[in-house]
């Protein structure tokens, strides 16, 4: 069970993301902090994001118990290449090579981590 | 669409970064202390002494006021370089769990190679396009 919770932890922190930014994209900056909160609080993709980041903090709970966090933590790293896959898929972000090569190395970093306990 | 200025983006990006290392490693502190079933929240809940239960409300603080932070940075950065970001979270806990003692983990030669892959991987984001082009936003400001 513990991987099925840090597969679920992932999935939910890349839906998080995307939601994310459907939140920023309809933020309206300028009228000052009160007004802008009044803005995010009315939007369904902040709650939705709120809804799938606490879902995720759960999975992530449930598996952080059962593994090393120095374990648990690097495997997250799982979570940049879904992530970078969603905005490029959902958001329609221009995901040039660079950026891809640099997600590549990030995660072979956490993979390296994972691997030297 | 408006957003901030590239530089809060980015120190808001940093706080979020900061944040969330410190919620991780709260999050941490507070499983270490249950012998609770984990498939059991309510039973973790409950076991719970009063410090972990602070613990725990700290960290869900700090993640409230990250994304706070974070969504107000996606007004101008997209999620595939904000989100790399993050990583750099990575090498916070890592140092952390390393030196304090309350984690006690030990370092190695392996770890502090990723740490460097993750490093070299966070500064080839930025080789995609001029750093000066990176903002969504900063073609029609």
């Amino acid at each position: 069970m513990t991987y099925a919770y840090l597969a679920t932890a992932i999935l939910f922190v890349a839906a998080g993301q995307v939601l994310q930014k459907m939140a920023a994209r309809q933020l309206l900056i300028g009228n000052g902090p009160f007004a802008g909160l009044v803005s995010l609080f009315g939007s369904p993709f902040f709650w939705g994001a709120a809804f799938v980041m606490g879902a995720g903090l759960v999975a992530w709970l449930l598996s952080l118990s059962t593994l090393d966090v120095g374990k648990a933590y690097p495997l997250l790293g799982l979570s940049f290449v879904v992530t970078t896959a969603a905005s490029a898929f959902f958001l329609k972000e221009r995901v040039g090579v660079f950026r891809w090569i640099g997600v590549a190395l990030i995660s072979a970093g956490a993979a390296i981590m994972m691997t030297s306990q | 669409m408006s957003g901030v200025s590239g530089k809060t983006a980015a120190m808001l990006i940093a706080v979020s970064v900061v944040f969330t290392s410190a919620a991780q490693l709260l999050f941490s502190v507070v499983m270490k202390q249950t012998d609770a079933d984990a498939s059991n929240i309510a039973g973790v809940l409950v076991s719970l002494q009063a410090a972990d239960a602070i613990y725990l409300a700290l960290g869900v603080f700090l993640y409230a006021v990250s994304m706070l932070a974070w969504i107000v940075a996606l007004t101008r950065f997209p999620v595939s370089l904000a989100y790399p970001m993050l990583s750099i979270s990575y090498v916070i806990v890592y140092v952390a769990a390393t030196y304090l003692p309350v984690f006690d983990e030990s370092a190695s030669l392996e770890k502090t190679l990723g740490v460097g892959l993750v490093a070299v991987g966070i500064s080839v984001l930025f080789l995609d396009r001029p750093l000066s082009d990176q903002s969504e936003t900063s073609s029609n400001p």
